[in-house]
């Protein structure tokens, strides 16, 4: 039997007094992939956040257990401590601070130990290889300057850096040519298949998920779960849209 | 006695307290102050250095690119400075430290040369000690010099350190000056900078404040030559009860001239800071770009800031911009490094060594910048 790793249940969360999520619940074994889809405004990024721990988004009802641990109301520093990560649409700029020494404290804190640096440089050389990423990036400003392309791509090296158990992809593909998002989609099956590491990836396309084995596939519309199924379910959305599910969403909040 | 230092290009609301920064009680440092010994390395071919009296001191500075002293007025106009050569903290400071009676040091670029390796100048202040030292950097025509000037002194040293340094860039002279203040933390600090570029001059100014408790830093860059250029970046930290009160002035006077001011603070505790930061187009300076930008990170709901940014215009063909950051760390920067298994604390350390590393990366020296990762590690 599969590890139980995520288990959501009934999740009700807040912003501001407005109800973003109803009664959500997901459930990801260790290992595998899930791909979570739905219209704009739908609450996927919402849904990404709350589960990663972001304070702005309240939790007013329901629960996240990850890994045998309510969650629910630890920070995010100690839910990524815990192995859990997300990958964000719009990664951050900080000046003054290189994407090497922001690695290197991330991987201190998680483990509470001095890192081998000469180790570290090497994997982080190996793993920037993978990405066709440039060397010097390392040591420039942590996404200062970078295109869009260029900022997934250190997102991606993050994922595989920290090796979380559980990584929460959020739109990693938009905005990216043919060319990144098949050398992200490189990086993101490394850490699928070789660092057996579980997946929720938020997405509008396809693109993305060409290369990744999808296990589920859930549909989010209005805050709320619609359906879940297989991988085939992808490309179901990508031929017909959300259409139905918008209908049968509708349908069910009239009654 | 007080020394008013720092003064507002132009006035603004008095009830602000941004006007002007005040010494107070200089009558005791003016008795107990002395010269102190400085270190120089690295003096290559091409570059001097020697000790001159007043009067040499001041033929130098009057044969630099031409300022032209301008008279006080309050009221509807600016209030301009007076000092035949300007510098940051004013002419009360400059008269002060004249009062003293003290050399100059002169170090100098011969027209032409330029030495690759930095020239290493360091002052060393003893606990209690009560010392100036005041000096002239002179680049001559198409020369080009990097100096790095730090002061240090005892972690839990206490006393006066008062530092004058007046710039001249000959058309065409380049100088990457960086100045580090690693003083005990009982220390009164003023750190002066009139600066006079020629055409094409370019001075790149590094500064970081890191000791010190109550401290005082002006500059005032006059670019009087077309096309010169002038790019700062301060970097302080100002800790428990201390101050620091700042002025930097960027006087735009001859055409297409570039000033880029950056900077960046962390303010711990109860502590204080005013900065003033002036880009000052005048007449003639059409063609010209200023910008300025302000970060602060307060890590303390006792700390106190004000902020002073001030474009001047007297010509209409300028650009002139301001940006600015002030206050405790974003929600979406702590959310992002929470992602990543970094606590608030932890994200809060990073961010004051990020403020600091972008002026100290800058500093080309490796010793110099591993002793001030060092002074970072004892004091923060």
């Amino acid at each position: 039997m599969a590890e139980q790793l995520l288990q959501v249940r009934n999740l009700n969360v807040s912003v501001e007094d407005t109800e973003l999520l109803h009664g959500v619940s997901l459930d990801v074994n260790a290992g595998e992939t899930h791909v979570l889809m739905g219209p704009n405004g739908a609450g996927k990024s919402t849904l990404g956040y709350t589960l990663m721990g972001n304070p702005a988004y309240h939790v007013t009802g329901g629960s996240i257990v990850f890994d045998g641990e309510d969650i629910t109301g630890l920070s995010a520093d100690k839910r990524a401590q815990r192995g859990m990560f997300l990958s964000f649409q719009t990664p951050l700029e900080v000046p003054g601070l290189t994407l090497s020494a922001f690695l290197l404290s991330a991987m201190r804190q998680k483990t509470g130990k001095p890192v081998k640096i000469f180790a570290f440089q090497k994997e982080l050389e190996e793993t920037m290889r993978l990405l066709h990423m440039d060397p010097s990036f390392a040591e420039r400003d942590l996404n200062v300057g970078l295109s869009g392309g260029e900022k997934k791509k250190a997102e991606i090296l993050q994922l595989l850096m920290l090796r979380p158990k559980f990584a929460i992809l959020d739109e990693t593909d938009s905005g990216l040519d043919v060319d990144a998002v098949r050398t992200v989609s490189a990086g993101i099956e490394e850490y699928q298949k070789k660092r057996g590491g579980a997946l929720l990836v938020i997405t509008h396309s396809t693109r993305i998920l060409e290369a990744l084995s999808v296990d589920y596939t859930h549909v989010l519309v209005k805050g709320r779960l619609v359906y879940t199924g297989g991988p085939e379910l992808v490309d179901d959305i990508n031929e017909h849209g959300f259409e139905r599910f918008e209908a049968a969403s509708a349908a069910e909040k009239k009654q | 006695m007080n020394i008013t230092v720092n003064r507002l290009p132009d006035l603004t609301w008095n009830r602000l307290g941004m006007n002007y920064g005040v010494i107070r009680d200089a009558d005791n440092l003016l008795r107990q102050a002395a010269g102190i010994d400085t270190t120089q390395e690295g003096l290559e071919a091409g570059v001097s250095y020697r000790r001159i009296g007043r009067e040499e001191a001041q033929r130098i500075l009057d044969a630099a690119p031409a300022q032209v002293p301008e008279k006080i007025v309050a009221g509807k106009l600016p209030i301009y400075h007076a000092q035949r050569f300007a510098t940051g903290l004013g002419g009360d400071y400059d008269a002060f430290v004249a009062g003293l009676g003290l050399d100059t040091e002169l170090l100098e670029v011969a027209a032409g040369e330029r030495p690759e390796a930095p020239v290493l100048w360091h002052v060393d202040f003893y606990d209690s000690s009560c010392a100036v030292t005041q000096q002239i950097i002179h680049v001559g025509k198409n020369a080009s010099l990097t100096l790095i000037m730090d002061y240090s002194s005892a972690p839990e040293a206490c006393g006066f350190a008062g530092i004058s340094t007046k710039v001249i860039l000959e058309d065409g002279a380049r100088l990457h000056l960086s100045k580090v203040q690693m003083l005990g933390r009982g220390y009164l600090h003023t750190d002066d900078l009139g600066a006079s570029l020629g055409a094409g001059a370019d001075l790149i100014f590094n500064q970081l404040e890191l000791g010190g408790e109550d401290v005082y830093v002006g500059a005032q860059v006059e670019q009087i030559g077309d096309k010169s250029r002038f790019t700062s970046r301060l970097a302080y930290l100002t800790r428990k009860k201390g101050s620091i009160d700042i002025t930097y002035n960027a006087v735009q006077r001859g055409r297409k001239t570039e000033s880029d001011m950056s900077f960046d603070g962390v303010l711990y505790d109860s502590a204080k800071k005013i900065w003033r930061g002036t880009i000052d187009f005048r007449n003639g300076s059409a063609g010209s770009v200023g910008h300025e930008n302000e970060n602060v990170l307060m890590l303390s709901e006792d700390a106190e800031n004000k902020s002073m940014p001030l474009i001047l215009c007297e010509e209409e063909d300028v650009e002139g911009q301001h940006g600015s950051s002030i206050g405790r760390l974003a929600d979406d920067i702590l959310f992002y490094f929470g992602t990543r298994g970094i606590d608030e604390r932890a994200a809060e350390e990073m961010m004051v060594d990020a403020r600091i590393g972008t002026v100290t990366r800058e500093i080309p020296d490796a010793g110099v910048r591993e002793r001030i990762g060092s002074f970072l590690q004892r004091t923060v």
